[in-house]
């Protein structure tokens, strides 16, 4: 079976964030660092979040040093206790998925998050590590990007998926090689 | 207050989002009478179940710490925390006398695009009727 | 809206969007707008930058920020030229077509690539696609408004809807996005200087009458001042006391200095607001009110649906409803027509005042249904979600009126003469050789205006923490900028220093920011002039100039900013009202 992971459209995707709070939300009420893990990105062409693909042979659990990266339960798994910050990872990935976070951006004042109750507080810059998707594993309700997209322009795409996406590509083009053929005949 | 939540109960409040003009309908979930969080009503025809980044988590400021919490008059240069009555007191008689000094129209009221209708039928009535003037305007042409 | 928003999803074929960054500012919207394209209704964007709409356009129209009237004109053309109009609708349901006709003419394509640098094809093709189109909307926002010429874009629009006859049914309409919750019921709610409830002139009598009768007191005939010709009334003496509530205009207001130091010259300033905005801070005296979540009521979205809004926890400490404050200061003053207990009281008072257009929506009703859309005059009315139904109109004729827009970027043209009912424009401030580039402001998704309630709620600021500037990168290149580099904004009136984002979403010689953050407030920096009918500020184009700064010099500008904002005062006020209130509880 195939690494599971999140995918957008960017013919869906309106670039509001929404994907990115909500990350950053349901990861700091587990007490993970409350960061994003996929980014919504603008270029000329389209537009949509990026995050971890959760490759097969992952480059980022190749290098990892300490093995805080592993490959696991069809996802590419990050422990943020073990992680030493040491970036290789981000510089690794072909997606530009991982980040390394912990500290705030220079212009903004540092200052503790507020939270409802005193389990869930933690302070910005208190350890930098590597960033990824972990597909919301600890969440029964599953990824929560996917969740409130308001435009369900995110999908989770399991082993089974990406196999009748092929072949649905197969077929298209089986059709568009009988229609080349007939025109070249005709 | 029938819809407020009491201590122990979780409750889900049904409203509009505060943000754009938009007007999608939400739940505020309310647990030991704090706001816990927000869930889009899948019934309303605009938003059909969905919600913005402002909708799910733009609500924090409810109940931020630096919420206003008592009428504040600035003595010697010092916001200092009155009562309502004092206050109002002195807003009163303070209007009270430029309205006769200088005339009505020597008082303008900014309504409000994010208060509610009512409020703003009272806000406007009080410019005409109590001081008389049609110097009332918000931030619709801005 | 003249229609409502779910029509765009079932009934609409074509879609222009003009001035309006709806993916951002409205998704919500936006969402039936990617609704409506996977059913197949094509899209027509204009707009100079590259939001996510005109990234997902079947046509993109780049109008260079201002010159939306030289567009609409040109499709205008087209489609008269090309005779793609509705004639059974212009003979029966509208007036002043001739005068229409003549004023286009000299909108060729051609023309219009001239002033515009749209290429003809594209003009050519969104005319005939729109004029085609079975059930066509218009959706705009304040990029059609917030100009010196705004009324003329907007009638330009409806001169475009009118002529093709797409008003009065389902998925058609000239719809404007508008900004907040509340906006459309402030207006209809009379928060305006020449307009009572349900927009009945001052000026009349007879309407004055109705709210006299019952207020029982004696009304003011002159219209009011509009909120852009406050400052100069203050600094002239003729304003002495301000009274603002849930609104920040020190942040919000163009060439925000101007009125900052105005305010700083009455003799009372009361605020009332759920945090000492930048604004409270100048003030007299503060009065604590209760948020949204706190309180009942209702608000009337931008399809003037009119929604209840309930209450989920009690407001902090001593804050208390608007209604309330305002109800409590007029018993001080002696009126005694404002002793509400509930705010469905004042709901039934406005019912009966304007019957007409609130007199069957009642809170019974809304507790049962996502809304009515105004006007709905009995309470056995469904409510009116499409305005002009069977092309009749609210003109004294009952048709619809075209009226002929002109513009010119540089001075009024002069054939606006030759037209009685005319409307012109032109841009106050052009860019030159010190100030080279167009400077164009707005919103983004994440944050919401002046930042006090959004910047108060962790998971958007953690997303989304600073202010950017929007930079090309061929400008970019050519001033040595990369991005995240800190830069200064300059206008006539002032600077700002913010990071850059270099981006192609903004064309070349043209820059965008918003108005969301004290750090770097783009309303220092934008122009006071406002259109002559409606007194909309021009938000969208002044002239301004870039540098690149170090981040020392970031840094100094930023602490220049705290102290000019009074920043640290709204922790220090926060820390001294809980210790006060801990010690009352002791």
């Amino acid at each position: 079976m195939f690494n599971r992971f999140v995918i957008a459209n960017p013919d869906r995707c309106l670039g509001c964030y929404t994907c990115m709070a909500a990350c950053v939300v349901n990861h700091a009420k587990q007490g993970l660092q409350a960061y994003p893990r996929l980014h919504v990105t603008y270029t000329p062409v389209g537009t949509m979040p990026v995050q971890c693909h959760h490759c097969e042979d992952a480059p980022c659990a190749l290098v990892c040093p300490v093995k805080a990266i592993e490959v696991k339960e069809q996802m590419v798994k990050l422990n943020e206790g073990l992680c030493i910050g040491c970036k290789m990872c981000a510089l690794a990935c072909p997606f530009g998925a991982i980040t390394i976070q912990g500290t705030p951006p220079p212009s903004v004042q540092a200052e503790p998050a507020r939270t409802l109750t005193a389990l869930l507080a933690w302070f910005a810059g208190q350890k930098t590590i590597g960033i990824k998707c972990d597909l919301c594993d600890f969440d029964e309700q599953g990824p929560q990007c996917v969740r409130v997209c308001p435009t369900k322009a995110l999908q989770l795409v399991e082993g089974g998926d990406v196999e009748r996406w092929s072949r649905l590509k197969r077929a298209g083009a089986v059709t568009g090689a009988v229609a080349m053929f007939k025109e070249a005949e005709g | 207050m029938l819809s407020c939540s009491e201590k122990g109960r979780t409750e889900r409040v049904l409203t509009v989002c505060p943000y754009c003009g938009t007007g999608c309908g939400l739940y505020l979930v309310v647990e030991d009478g704090h706001i816990a969080g927000v869930e889009p009503d899948s019934l309303h025809p605009v938003n059909e179940g969905e919600l913005c980044v402002k909708g799910y988590f733009g609500y924090q400021h409810v109940e931020d710490p630096r919420r206003l919490t008592a009428p504040l008059v600035k003595k010697d240069g010092r916001f200092t925390p009155v009562s309502w009555d004092e206050a109002l007191n002195f807003v009163a008689g303070r209007l009270t006398r430029i309205r006769q000094e200088s005339g009505p129209d020597a008082f303008v009221l900014f309504a409000s695009a994010r208060a509610t209708n009512e409020e703003n039928y009272v806000a406007q009535k009080f410019a005409r009727a109590v001081m008389g003037t049609n110097n009332v305007d918000h931030c619709a042409r801005l | 809206m003249t229609n409502s928003i779910p029509e765009i999803s079932q009934h609409t074929d074509v879609i222009f969007i003009i001035g309006s960054n709806t993916a951002e500012c409205h998704p919500l919207v936006a969402r039936h707008v990617i609704k409506a394209k996977e059913r197949g209704a094509k899209l027509i964007v204009a707009d100079p930058r590259l939001t996510e709409m005109a990234n997902k356009a079947d046509i993109w129209l780049r109008v260079p920020a201002g010159y939306n009237i030289s567009l609409i004109n040109g499709l205008l053309h087209v489609i008269v030229k090309e005779k793609l109009y509705n004639s059974d609708f212009v003979q029966n349901y509208t007036e002043g077509f001739d005068d229409l006709e003549k004023a286009v003419e000299r909108y060729t394509p051609a023309y219009v690539e001239g002033l515009t640098g749209i290429p003809q094809q594209d003009l050519v093709e969104a005319a005939r696609l729109f004029a085609r189109a079975k059930n066509a909307a218009i959706l705009y926002c304040m990029g059609v408004t917030q100009f010196s010429y705004g009324t003329g874009t907007v009638v330009s629009l409806s001169n475009l809807a009118v002529i093709t006859g797409n008003l009065g049914r389902p998925g058609t309409g000239v719809n404007p996005l508008r900004g907040q919750n509340n906006v459309q019921g402030a207006c209809d709610m009379g928060c305006l200087p020449n307009l009572l409830p349900g927009y009945l002139a001052v000026t009349d009598e007879g309407y004055r009458a109705r709210f006299e009768k019952e207020w029982h007191v004696k009304l003011p005939s002159k219209p009011g001042l509009r909120i852009p010709e406050v400052a100069d009334a203050i600094l002239g003496g003729r304003v002495r006391a301000a009274y603002v509530f849930g609104e920040n205009p020190v942040m919000s207001d163009p060439d925000s200095d101007h009125l900052r130091h105005a305010f700083e010259h009455l003799d009372l300033l009361v605020v009332q607001d759920i945090f000492l905005t930048e604004t409270a801070r100048l003030a007299h005296v503060v009065l604590p009110a209760a948020c949204w979540g706190e309180k009942e009521g209702t608000f009337t979205n931008t399809e003037r649906r009119v929604q209840r809004v309930r209450k989920a926890v009690n407001p902090p400490g001593e804050a208390r409803d608007d209604w309330w404050i305002f109800s409590a200061l007029a018993q001080k003053m002696d009126y005694g027509r404002m002793n509400y207990l509930h705010p469905q009281e004042i709901w039934d008072e406005v019912r009966r005042l304007v019957p007409e257009k609130f007199g069957g929506i009642t809170h019974s009703r809304l507790e049962k249904v996502r809304g009515i859309n105004w006007p709905c005059p009995a309470e056995d009315h469904p409510g009116t979600p499409i305005l002009y139904q069977g092309g009749k109109f609210a003109t004294p004729s009952g048709k619809a009126n075209l009226r002929p827009v002109f513009f010119d970027p540089v001075r009024i043209p002069e054939e606006v003469g030759e037209f009685k009912n005319a409307l012109a424009g032109k841009i106050t401030e052009l860019p030159d050789e010190e100030y080279p580039f167009t400077l164009t402001t707005g919103r983004r998704g994440y944050h919401y205006h002046t930042g006090t309630m959004t910047r108060k709620s962790w998971p958007i600021t953690q997303v989304t923490p600073e202010q950017l500037i929007e930079i090309n990168p061929r400008d970019a290149r050519k001033l040595g900028i990369e991005d995240g580099d800190f830069v200064r904004l300059s206008t006539r009136r002032g600077s700002i220093a913010a990071k850059a984002w270099v981006t192609e979403r903004v064309p070349e010689k043209t820059v965008f920011t918003t108005f969301h953050f004290w750090e770097a407030n783009v309303n220092e920096l934008t122009v006071n002039s406002t259109d002559p009918a409606a007194c909309i500020p021009e938000f969208k184009v002044a002239a301004a100039k870039v540098e690149k700064i170090t981040p020392a010099e970031f840094q100094a500008i930023l602490q220049e900013k705290k102290k000019k904002y009074l920043v640290d005062l709204e922790a220090e006020v926060a820390g001294r009202l809980k210790s006060g209130r801990r010690e009352a509880h002791v």
